[in-house]
């Protein structure tokens, strides 16, 4: 299925050269996980990175899964804009 | 530590408001437009159609968006809107219920319950959302504010999840209800079913993402409310 989404594969991959990444985890919002292989598809074919898909959650860009930021070099989440966060929520 | 970046997944087909929509929205004079970050590019068309149609439109940056016109889901309360004129209703361009139902919540909380039109770029359709369709949740709402009231042992939720984790609710809880007993609790996801396991806790508190509070309350018989509710009492 052609993807009704612009996916930025080039930004992508341009991001992964840059990182020098040897590892990108994708993430994607509910809606457009059907278009997540065309996405690792052509990572697989143009990097030799190795895309990871999450399979949970992605409600917006406040879902990081902080469990992987120190075993992939990359998170890439499509969908989502940059997300202007509280630092102080945590401290009391 | 990995490296983080978004991208945007834009909407690559038109994006043009319908004979139907434009007829619904021309019973307004002032609207405010919001629409999610696949669509914002492709707001200026919708924009110029509603200028011809002589319905002025209002716009703003919500506080923890990144772009004007752009709503997050989490956009429930008025005061995140970050709007400063009077409007007679809004627009959203986008698909799904997700983010027009956060502006009926705000409007909810405002108390002015002021009607959404949605337009779906993808079926070109029209729908017109009030406070009708959220009043279910509402009185649900009102129903676990009074368990609240009644319980003695209080689960607080925090997430890990980067920009939800908000704990200071928790020590703002316990100094505005000091005769209640509160109990911290940490996850990423927020789950009903692993509440299950804590049978002594009554009444739980989401300090996580605000929609957890909202729609998911009718998906558990437990009461769930968020922090935010409790603070406004």
């Amino acid at each position: 299925m052609k993807s009704i989404y612009d996916m930025e594969v080039s930004k992508i991959i341009a991001e992964i050269k840059k990182a020098k990444a040897k590892t990108v985890l994708l993430q994607f919002p509910d809606g457009l996980k059907m278009y997540s292989y065309q996405v690792a598809d052509e990572i697989n074919l143009k990097t030799s990175c190795f895309p990871i898909i999450w399979l949970g959650d992605c409600f917006g860009a406040c879902d990081i899964p902080i469990a992987m930021l120190n075993k992939v070099d990359l998170i890439v989440q499509i969908g989502h804009n940059r997300f202007i966060k509280n630092p102080k929520g945590w401290k009391n | 530590m990995a490296k983080f970046i978004v991208i945007d997944g834009k909407y690559k087909k038109k994006v043009k408001l319908t004979v139907e929509a434009l007829n619904k929205l021309k019973k307004y004079k002032k609207i405010a437009v919001y629409t999610t970050t696949q669509f914002n590019h492709k707001l200026p068309q919708v924009l110029e159609q509603l200028k011809k149609a002589g319905i002025k439109v209002v716009s703003s940056q919500p506080e923890r968006t990144n772009a004007r016109f752009q709503i997050l889901g989490c956009d429930i309360y008025h005061g995140n809107l970050k709007i400063e004129e009077d409007i007679d209703a809004y627009l959203y361009v986008g698909d799904g219920k997700f983010h027009p139902n956060a502006l009926l919540f705000q409007e909810a909380d405002s108390g002015t319950n002021k009607e959404v039109i949605t337009f779906d770029p993808m079926g070109n359709k029209t729908q017109v959302l009030s406070r009708k369709d959220i009043q279910r949740i509402l009185d649900r709402e009102k129903i676990n504010l009074k368990r609240f009231l009644l319980s003695e042992r209080i689960g607080v939720v925090v997430t890990t999840k980067p920009g939800q984790e908000q704990m200071v609710y928790f020590k703002r809880l316990k100094d505005k209800f000091p005769k209640k007993r509160f109990y911290c609790f940490v996850c990423g996801s927020v789950s009903f079913s692993e509440m299950e396991n804590f049978p002594f806790i009554q009444t739980w508190i989401n300090t996580a993402c605000p929609r957890i509070g909202a729609e998911d309350i009718l998906n558990t018989e437990k009461a769930v409310i968020n922090a935010e509710s409790l603070m406004k009492l």
